[in-house]
């Protein structure tokens, strides 16, 4: 009892406390690494979210320029069936497919033919076949000043099936697609990767002076986009999705194109 | 902190007894510097390996753009001038090295399937067989090989991601084949690393 009178009296009571603020203090000082040390982890986990996610899409868009690109210098058989009139010839004769297009073009008086779209989804197919099988896509050929249709519509929906080596591809051809329809699909898909671009197509020869129609601009659009992102199928019985609506709006007489891989590319 | 100790009478000052009241605060502070200092070094360190990641992905990107040109590779090889763009780009960004290969769309099948990703594979793949290659005639059909001699980089797996791949075109010089057929599709690899 007299060693604890002592301590109380003594300032030795003083001390104690002097001792627990400094704990106390120590504890704050804890308090505020551990929770800087949050903060940090925090921002850690974020860094280069943004830029990993930036760079991610800037890759999809050099990717879906190459594929645009490289649809420019695509093989296209001018003997191919859909393009003969006489039948299936038996030689290959190649050329560009944008040189092959605009004699085309000129030849039908200023429009895509079967054979054209035909060309155009054995290149989509072949193109977009290395590692972008994840993902939808729609090539549209119109009017640069958009006062008329699209001239060719070809969209893919959808991944590829069967066995890896042989796999098939269906491309959808979209002959009534209407300007307003395409419009309303680009402003109402998500996630969408867009490379447009300009060609100069020959509508050909004017029937009633025999000469040549002056070449007119046209835009060529590439739009890509996830699987599923915006509707994984192409049926028009599902409108609520933008391709669904699209596909419904652009009517049912749309060639489809059973695409299958065959050596290096595909067959359609 | 200099406190008059118990039975000192106010005229001795302790030392060990200051200390003493002084040790259970200090073990709080010890752990928050610890903690603190180990969540500093832990962030540091994920941060620059992020940023070198980053930067192998910028790098990758660059290069792929520069190599393609305008999506037509004639002759399978692409061209000197675009070879030491690329080049003169991956030594913008510190200690990247690349290698690009034109490959079949098989090949590369072959190459993403396989066991190992390596530049040995790569360049395997684009050399194993001339028929299939993306080179006439069995010569080097690697268009682009910036790396150094550790042969380390030739064997070490590639990570997936720092492997871009773009679609081009191949024309073939010269007649062509009996068959006519002197375009072909074609896919530019480009893998860069650190």
């Amino acid at each position: 009892m007299e060693v604890r009178k002592t301590l109380r009296a003594a300032p030795c009571g003083r001390l104690n406390e002097r001792g627990q603020a400094s704990i106390f203090d120590a504890l704050i000082f804890l308090t505020i690494c551990a929770g800087l040390a949050t903060l940090l982890f925090t921002q850690t986990i974020n860094y280069g979210k943004n830029e990993t996610q930036e760079l991610s899409f800037r890759y999809l868009r050099a990717y879906s320029s190459s594929v645009y690109k490289a649809l420019l210098w695509a093989p296209a058989n001018r003997n191919d069936p859909a393009c003969s009139a006489g039948g299936a010839p038996a030689s290959l004769v190649q050329d560009f497919l944008l040189a092959y297009t605009k004699e085309r073009f000129a030849v039908n008086g200023g429009s895509m033919d079967p054979c054209v779209e035909k060309l155009y989804a054995k290149s989509l197919a072949s193109l977009t076949d290395s590692v972008k099988r994840d993902y939808e896509y729609l090539y549209a050929v119109s009017d640069a000043t958009g006062s008329s249709d699209p001239q060719l519509v070809l969209y893919k929906a959808g991944r590829p099936t069967g066995a890896l080596g042989s796999e098939t591809v269906t491309l959808s051809g979209c002959n009534a697609a209407r300007a307003p329809d395409l419009e309303e699909f680009v402003n109402s898909a998500s996630s969408l990767t867009t490379v447009e671009g300009l060609i100069t197509l020959p509508p050909g020869i004017d029937p009633a002076t025999g000469s040549p129609l002056p070449a007119k601009a046209y835009k060529t659009l590439l739009l890509m986009w996830p699987v599923g992102k915006n509707g994984v199928n192409s049926d028009p019985s599902y409108p609520s999705t933008p391709l669904g609506a699209f596909a419904g709006a652009c009517g049912a007489s749309g060639s489809a194109f059973n695409c299958t891989k065959s050596g290096n590319q595909y067959n359609c | 902190m200099r406190w008059k100790t118990q039975g000192t009478k106010g005229k001795a000052k302790g030392f060990v007894t200051v200390i003493g009241f002084d040790i259970p605060s200090i073990i709080p502070i010890v752990a928050g510097l610890v903690i603190f200092f180990g969540s500093l070094s832990y962030v540091l360190l994920n941060v620059n390996a992020k940023n070198a990641e980053l930067d192998i992905q910028r790098s990758a990107l660059s290069i792929g753009e520069t190599l393609r040109g305008d999506g037509l590779i004639v002759s399978g090889t692409l061209s000197n001038k675009n070879l030491n763009s690329a080049c003169e780009n991956a030594k913008n960004v510190r200690g990247v090295k690349f290698a690009a290969a034109v490959l079949t769309p098989q090949k590369l099948q072959a190459f993403l399937q396989g066991s190992t990703q390596t530049i040995a594979d790569l360049r395997n793949q684009a050399t194993g067989a001339p028929a299939n290659a993306a080179c006439d005639s069995g010569q080097y059909c690697d268009v682009c090989t910036y790396e150094n001699s550790n042969a380390s980089d030739k064997t070490n797996p590639l990570p997936a991601r720092i492997v871009n791949i773009y679609p081009v075109i191949y024309q073939k010089t010269g007649a062509g084949t009996a068959s006519g057929d002197q375009l072909d599709y074609r896919v530019l690899v480009v893998a860069a690393w650190k």
